[in-house]
């Protein structure tokens, strides 16, 4: 599994509707080798969803000859050229980095080549930061008829907001998935399956730490979660309460936001 | 190949459609064949794509497959001590081999043996007929040995047509004049002057030849010759009726037309 | 030329253009370089788009000569509709040089726009609105008449005049002509002796119409076959009568046919299989399949490609191919006629009349020039058309006339003979795609082709172990068969398999 967000020991993985659509969204797109795109704001645990997924996928058991997939994760600085991207993508396909001799013609043609290999997906993280040259450089490589992969766009704030100014995507998007804040009503029953320190803890004083703290957002929980498990273990407690909520407050920045 | 196409089991090992069709000398767009000829490819190419593959060569290329099963040659390995069936096998393809009989100390020393081991081999050889397969060893009075074709496994009437079988022949140039004055002179009634053309130099042996393998026959005494009923089917003059019959079936009948003149017609104009 | 509304950038559009095939189905599809701006690499993309491997041109170090190369392989292969797909990202000067390319590869061809993004009104003097491009007003289409006027292409027929594989035959005996039938009739199923039957009684009823249109094929004079004879012979067995036959057995069938129809006529053609190895069968085929002729489309340069594949299907080497001109290829590649009056020259260094050795070689010498050189055209195979079609275009487009040669020297083409170019591209080009060409081992290998086997010479049937009996027997003129019968085959052979 992957780790979860500041390393938080005893921590389980919340099967959230969102995070059983990543897995299978990436299912579909690889069967189709179509393209999707994954979305939200930071904290809403999409980075992890998609990273449980891709280890499954990592992980299966060898198939028929042609069913597996390999697997292939980039994420570009801010403001990437279209040849940082085929550069990046060069790399990360054959291992090794591309001679700056290589025209942009000789590199997207190598590209096209071995992209019409093996069944592939391609995840592009932070996916808001591309322009647009450089989602019709991966339009290009994708449209070719002779390349098959599926293409998955991740991206925090913004990010659709970006991908869905380009009309070539528009058409081109087989799966979305935005990924949201928890629910209100849903986060004690979800916050007791998270971790262990709220087994058994009142639904009032988990809604209270959800509008005080939470706000729905995973991330944010973590790390709540993770300054209540050390608190706890000094209060010789293995459950929070109202005090140890409070103290909570206080080391992660005076109480109410 | 069977399963997967070709291309398809390529392209899953991480080759480009590019990469193979360089691989194979052919463009691309032939790759989408499902049965790509890979005989023609050097050996290199099928080693390359078998290893890419991780399948065996003979699965690229069926000929292969009774290829692969001999053993491999190893001059110094000696099976013999430990194996009376492969010293009784190695007897069997020197008497084959030797141009006469051969005792069994002339087997020892062609072989490098013992005598006890070639006496052993040759008594195992007795005591295994079926290792010769085609053929049987043989005793030839006092004390050697060869080896002849089986008497059990061709019938009586099948031995004598291969003992009278003298091998395919390709027509040679005098043949050629004979078999072609035998069509347009060989009979009486064609008002040829085949008795003259008998008497030049080579036509003897070379219709004997023909005669010999049945193309040609003489009835009435060797100034007049007939073509065989095969040579005249071959040639198109007749149908297959002789072979029909010969073979119990019922010959189906053909409407006969009479032959025109050569549609250029007789003589024509030189082309130049 | 069209320039097609694809504003909303529909995936649509991109998996019908993938449909649209390519030069087999004379169509080429144009996917420019990313960000690329200069007409160079665009030049890269108009060969990709005519069926080349993209590092091909870098390969034969002609990178700066794609637009002649991409332009004269659209001839070549007859495209009729170049699509150009995300034609808006294209600068004004790319998208001119690819409507010219399109323009000169073919009168008439169209060029088709694909414009994704959204097309402004007219405005004149706007540079860069898709309605002007390349200086010319265009038509705008929508993308459902785009559909319509260039469908999908239509999936290929499927060929078969006589079964094409080795595994299709039954085995064949190795009698000679004179009972060969007899014993396929004798020692075959009727159902497979059916099949060699057909096409037997097919090739010898086609032998008896050329040779009736040939005429007189002796010397009145001295009764022998006229050197003509001997290569028109050549020429019609390598182009009709055996050439095309798809696969050892069926070249053997027509060939067995083809003596036959011959010998009735008092000609003599002998066939000796023995050294050419095992399966001598196999080497009656024309050299020039459609897997050689696949192979060289991957060549960009056109001399290469064509002077190659003109190597293999006549079995001789280059010596002559410099005195082609322009006028002796047919337009669309399907034939080459060279005038047997157009003067050659003769070997250096051997005194014309020599006897011995020399006289051998200058014998070899007059033999390939007389079946490169015949009153009947040479017919190229179609899958290999193409070929010839676009070096044709390519000379006519670097502007030589009718009667230039066709093979010229790429850097002096006026003053240098392209005899050794054309040798080093034939040498590198059948090396890069495994072709083995016999001439290529050299007068001193007696090997030729195998291990173990004797040098033929280098010419189509001697290659084969073919020869034709100038003298013997056809010269007593006297000695004439009567004419097969007519029909010939059972009835139960035209009426199909038992």
């Amino acid at each position: 599994m992957p780790q979860h967000f500041v390393n938080l020991p005893g921590a389980a993985t919340l099967p959230t509707r969102q995070y059983q659509l990543a897995g299978q969204i990436i299912d579909d797109l690889i069967a189709e080798s179509a393209t999707g795109v994954v979305h939200g704001p930071a904290g809403t645990g999409k980075t992890y969803a998609v990273q449980a997924a891709l280890e499954r996928l990592r992980d299966a058991v060898p198939g028929p000859a042609g069913s597996q997939v390999s697997v292939c994760t980039l994420a570009f600085p801010a403001k990437p050229t279209m040849r940082l991207v085929a550069d990046e993508l060069l790399t990360a396909l054959t291992g090794a980095v591309p001679p700056r001799s290589r025209n942009r013609f000789q590199l997207i043609s190598a590209l096209t080549d071995l992209l019409s290999g093996p069944r592939r997906l391609v995840v592009i993280d932070e996916a808001q930061r591309l322009n647009g040259d450089c989602i019709e450089l991966l339009r290009h490589l994708h449209d070719h008829p002779h390349t098959r992969f599926a293409l998955l766009y991740v991206g925090g704030d913004g990010c659709w907001e970006v991908l869905s100014r380009e009309p070539m995507l528009a058409s081109r998007v087989f799966r979305r998935l935005p990924f949201t804040r928890l629910d209100r009503p849903a986060v004690p029953a979800l916050m007791r399956l998270y971790h262990p320190v709220y087994d058994g803890v009142d639904e009032a004083l988990l809604l209270e730490i959800e509008d005080a703290y939470g706000k729905g957002m995973l991330r944010n929980w973590a790390v709540f979660t993770h300054a209540a498990v050390s608190l706890c273990r000094k209060a010789g407690t293995d459950r929070i309460s109202a005090e140890v909520a409070g103290n909570v407050y206080a080391k992660l920045g005076g109480g109410i936001r | 190949m069977t399963g997967p196409t070709l291309r398809e089991q390529l392209r899953d090992a991480g080759l480009s459609t590019w990469e193979l069709g360089d691989l194979l000398g052919i463009h691309p767009h032939l790759v989408s064949d499902p049965h790509p000829l890979l005989t023609g490819r050097p050996v290199q190419v099928l080693i390359e794509i078998a290893r890419r593959l991780d399948i065996h060569p003979a699965d690229l290329v069926p000929e292969l497959e009774p290829l692969l099963s001999h053993r491999r040659q190893d001059l110094g390995e000696d099976l013999g001590g430990q194996d009376g069936r492969a010293d009784a096998l190695t007897v069997l393809t020197a008497l084959a081999t030797a141009r006469a009989p051969l005792s069994a100390d002339q087997l020892a020393r062609a072989l490098g043996w013992q005598l006890p081991r070639a006496a052993a081999a040759i008594a195992a050889t007795q005591d295994n007929p079926d290792l010769g397969g085609p053929l049987a060893l043989r005793r030839i009075p006092p004390e050697t040995w060869t080896v002849t074709p089986r008497l059990d496994v061709l019938t009586q009437v099948q031995r004598r047509a291969l003992r009278d079988t003298t091998g395919a022949a390709i027509l040679d140039d005098d043949q050629a004049h004979v078999l072609l004055a035998a069509l347009a002179a060989g009979q009486k009634w064609q008002g040829g002057n085949y008795p003259a053309l008998r008497a030049q130099p080579g036509w003897a042996a070379a219709e004997a030849a023909l005669k010999e393998a049945g193309l040609i026959y003489s009835r009435s005494g060797p100034d007049e010759v007939h073509v065989s009923d095969d040579v005249r089917f071959s040639l198109r003059y007749t149908d297959d009726d002789h072979i029909a019959r010969e073979l119990g079936e019922p010959p189906l009948r053909a409407p006969v037309v009479i032959p025109p003149a050569w549609a250029g017609g007789t003589g024509p104009e030189a082309r130049e | 030329m069209y320039v097609v509304d694809n504003a909303g950038d529909d995936l649509a559009a991109v998996r019908h253009i993938n449909a649209c095939g390519g030069p087999a189905e004379h169509r080429a599809v144009l996917r420019p370089t990313p960000g690329a701006g200069d007409v160079l690499t665009t030049g890269w993309d108009l060969l990709v788009a005519a069926g080349k491997p993209p590092h091909a041109a870098r390969r034969e170090h002609v990178t700066a000569l794609s637009w002649e190369y991409g332009q004269a392989w659209l001839a070549g292969s007859g495209v009729t509709d170049l699509i150009i797909d995300r034609a808006h990202l294209l600068t004004r000067d790319q998208a001119a040089a690819a409507a010219a390319a399109a323009a000169a590869a073919k009168a008439g061809a169209a060029v088709w726009l694909l414009w994704g993004t959204g097309i402004d009104p007219y405005t004149p003097g706007y540079d860069g609105a898709p309605h002007l491009v390349a200086g010319a007003r265009t038509q705008v289409i929508s993308l459902w008449e785009f559909y319509q006027r260039l469908p999908a292409a239509a999936p290929p027929l499927p060929a078969a005049a006589e079964p094409g594989e080795p595994d299709d035959w039954p085995p064949l005996p190795a009698a000679d002509f004179p009972t060969f039938l007899a014993a396929c009739r004798r020692y075959l199923p009727r159902r497979e002796f059916a099949q060699v039957a057909r096409l037997y009684y097919d090739t010898a009823e086609a032998a008896d119409a050329w040779l009736d249109t040939y005429g007189a094929p002796r010397d009145p004079r001295d009764g022998q076959l006229t050197p003509r004879f001997e290569a028109a012979t050549a020429g019609w067995l390598r182009d009709s009568a055996i050439g095309p036959a798809p696969c050892g057995p069926a070249a053997l069938v027509r060939l067995r046919a083809v003596q036959a129809a011959l010998f009735v006529r008092a000609i003599v053609l002998s066939w000796r299989p023995g050294p050419l190895g095992p399966l001598p069968a196999t080497r009656l085929p024309g050299n020039l399949t459609s897997q050689v002729a696949g192979a060289l489309q991957t060549a960009v340069r056109t001399d290469a490609a064509a002077a190659t594949a003109l190597s293999a299907h006549l079995n001789q080497g280059p010596a002559f191919f410099g005195l082609l001109q322009l006028s002796d290829v047919a337009p669309d590649g399907s034939a080459i006629r060279v005038p047997p009056g157009r003067a050659r020259p003769h070997r250096r260094g051997i005194t014309p009349g020599a006897v011995g050795w020399y006289g051998q070689v200058l014998e070899a010498d007059e033999r390939s020039w007389r079946e490169l050189a015949t009153a009947e055209p040479i017919l190229i195979p179609a899958h290999a058309r193409p070929l010839f079609a676009a070096h044709l275009a390519y000379r006519r487009e670097s502007g030589a006339a009718s009667t230039d040669p066709y093979f010229a020297h790429p850097r002096d083409p006026a003053n240098k003979p392209a005899t050794d170019v054309l040798r080093a591209a034939i040498r590198s080009t059948a090396q890069r795609i495994g072709l083995d060409l016999p001439w290529l081992h050299g007068d001193d290998c007696r090997y030729g082709a195998d291990i173990g086997l004797t040098w033929r010479g280098h010419s189509w049937p001697g290659e084969r172990g073919l020869v034709l009996a100038r003298t013997g027997p056809g010269q007593d003129q006297t000695i004439t068969p009567p004419p097969p019968i007519l029909p010939a085959r059972p009835q139960w052979i035209s009426d199909g398999p038992a």
